[in-house]
């Protein structure tokens, strides 16, 4: 397996090449002119690993929530690629990512994640991290259970249950946007790559990254259908969609 | 020598394969019409998340209906402006992934250039230089008089709305839905130009355009006239007064350069009345007119494929690192 990963969704790019082995990751600033650059970064990186670009199995890219332009870009250049060289493209998303690199703190238990947004506002998703009772597989709907808490029983109603590396699982409620000012206090909250006086910073690390990889390079397919299906997350509706309020005219 | 022409500069997803700068082997358009209708105009982040969708499938079927693999391509021609910024670079970095696996030149092509070369795409031959060009779209109103691939006098610009704009905001105003160039000319037939008189803008005052005093004067008709006013007459007046006001610059411009050649292009040459209007002033100029079949008036990767092939070796050879640039003048360096 030799895999390239790039995540465009902030001002920095974050860039990995891995194998089951091992990982080198990097972090550019591309001084906003990341899709000038996309090649010469990718040229770099393969040299670096020593790989040409048809050595490559796997292209992973960030889906975000994040810029939605550097997202774009990265995505765009990675589905032609993919199609061109028959190899599987894997979308990985910031909240598992982050939920990922805070189950290899040793976290456990109930959380909230925010992530902020350009407008006064920011993501929140709700999870519960488990290092055990891991689901035998990852994705779909969560089981409502007797045992569970108020919260969780929302989560599960909401959101899905994922693998983490290892014999944990995490719940995960789908992402809503609150104001900023309403971060909430009451629970252990983090912020994906955001200081904020009631959360505590997390860093998706590029270890969390690479267990990704390995996990969901087991499944992932070459098909065009399966590296179309790899989008942006496109939370935010744009301005004119916010303002339509209208039917057809 | 094939070329591969991507064009995203709006809401238009195009891939389209030619030969030599001549011959199309395929030329494939999905149109985000339907979507944007309802907001009464293209919406950019829209439009974006639209071409990254439609982009791959369209160059599959591109590349089967011209019975050619990806490996048979021999440079990619893209569109790096002018236009919405977003869609742009969704079709650059498509065109970059391309040409860097496929180890071939990518072409950054001015939008606006490429549409004059769809007038001689049509023709299937090379521009002869010189020529006179009038461009005219929704975001453009130029007159240029062009003596190579990438060498050109502007002439005139419209001082405000483009012709297509121009459309777009009338047929609004009268209800009649987007986009408006097609449907006022649909509304028009049948009416009667002479009904309604409208001012020609900029009449006698040399090479300038300016359109957005005639959408005041359609307004102002509609007010006086309120339940009686008669659309199909109105916008036959309109079309009527658009295409005298262009035709009036024309022939200022071939009395000043006399050129061999007059070529149309953009989205409102496919205006049935102007379309007409030019050919009179051809005749009478005795000169060539060529204009586009009307797939290549609109936006379309064929015109960008042929436009690359013609400036291929003008670009820079490092031109996979060129960016997006949403202001690009026709004639104007490459963005780096």
């Amino acid at each position: 397996m030799k895999y390239l990963f790039i995540d465009a969704s902030e001002n920095l790019t974050h860039v990995q090449t891995g194998t089951e082995k091992n990982f080198s990751a990097k972090t550019i600033d591309t001084n906003r002119d990341f899709a000038a650059k996309i090649t010469e970064i990718c040229d770099n990186m393969l040299k670096e690993a020593g790989w040409e670009k048809e050595d490559l199995t796997h292209l992973v890219v960030c889906t975000g929530p994040g810029s939605l332009t550097g997202l774009r870009v990265a995505d765009g250049f990675l589905r032609a690629l993919a199609m061109v060289l028959n190899i599987p493209l894997i979308g990985i998303d910031l909240f598992k990512w982050s939920i990922q690199s805070l189950s290899d703190k040793g976290f456990e238990g109930e959380a909230r994640l925010v992530m902020p947004t350009l407008i006064d506002k920011a993501f929140e998703v709700k999870c519960q991290l488990s290092h055990k009772d891991a689901p035998t597989q990852s994705g779909g709907a969560v089981e409502r259970s007797e045992t569970e808490g108020a919260a969780m029983r929302s989560i599960a109603e909401e959101g899905s249950c994922h693998k983490v590396s290892g014999d944990g699982a995490f719940k995960i409620s789908n992402p809503v946007l609150i104001e900023k000012k309403d971060i909430p206090s009451d629970i252990k909250t983090f912020g994906i790559r955001y200081n904020h006086e009631s959360t505590e910073r997390i860093e998706p690390t590029p270890e969390a990254l690479h267990k990704i990889i390995l996990e969901e390079a087991k499944t992932a397919k070459s098909r065009i259908n399966e590296i179309l299906k790899v989008l942006p997350l496109y939370i935010i509706p744009s301005q004119a969609e916010r303002n339509f309020k209208g039917g057809d005219k | 020598m094939i070329t591969l022409g991507i064009e995203s500069s709006c809401d238009d997803t195009s891939i389209a394969l030619v030969e030599n700068g001549t011959k199309m082997l395929a030329s494939l358009v999905s149109s985000q019409i339907e979507i944007h209708k309802r907001f009464g105009g293209v919406v950019p982040e829209v439009a974006s998340r639209k071409h990254l969708e439609a982009i791959l499938p369209l160059l599959n079927e591109a590349l089967d209906k011209a019975r050619k693999k990806l490996t048979d391509i021999d440079q990619i021609a893209v569109t790096a402006g002018p236009g919405l910024l977003g869609p742009l670079l969704v079709g650059l970095t498509t065109a970059k992934a391309l040409a860097w696996y496929l180890k071939v030149p990518m072409v950054p092509v001015n939008h606006i250039e490429a549409h004059l070369t769809a007038a001689f795409l049509t023709a299937e031959q090379l521009p002869e230089y010189p020529f006179l060009g009038l461009i005219v779209s929704g975001g453009h109103s130029n007159l240029v008089y062009a003596t190579g691939p990438r060498d050109f006098e502007e002439l005139a610009h419209t001082l405000d709305d483009a012709p297509g704009e121009l459309y777009d905001k009338v047929s609004r105003h009268l209800g009649l839905g987007y986009p408006g160039g097609p449907i006022i000319q649909r509304t028009a037939e049948g009416g009667d130009h002479k009904a309604y008189k409208l001012p020609k803008p900029m009449s006698g005052k040399g090479f300038v355009f300016s359109f957005s005093g005639l959408k005041t004067a359609v307004m102002r008709i509609m007010e006086k006239e309120g339940d009686a006013l008669n659309m199909p007459n109105l916008c036959a007046s309109l079309q009527y007064t658009v295409a005298e006001t262009l035709a009036e610059k024309v022939e200022l411009a071939l009395k000043e350069r006399k050129p061999k050649v007059l070529a149309m292009a953009g989205g409102v040459a496919a205006n049935k009345i102007l379309r007409e209007r030019m050919q009179k002033i051809a005749d009478k100029h005795q000169i060539r007119l060529l204009l586009p079949t009307i797939h290549l008036c609109t936006d379309n990767g064929a015109m960008v494929a042929a436009h690359g092939f013609l400036t291929s070796k003008l670009a820079p050879q490092n031109s996979i690192m060129v960016n997006a640039s949403a202001n690009w003048e026709m004639g104007q360096p490459y963005n780096f």
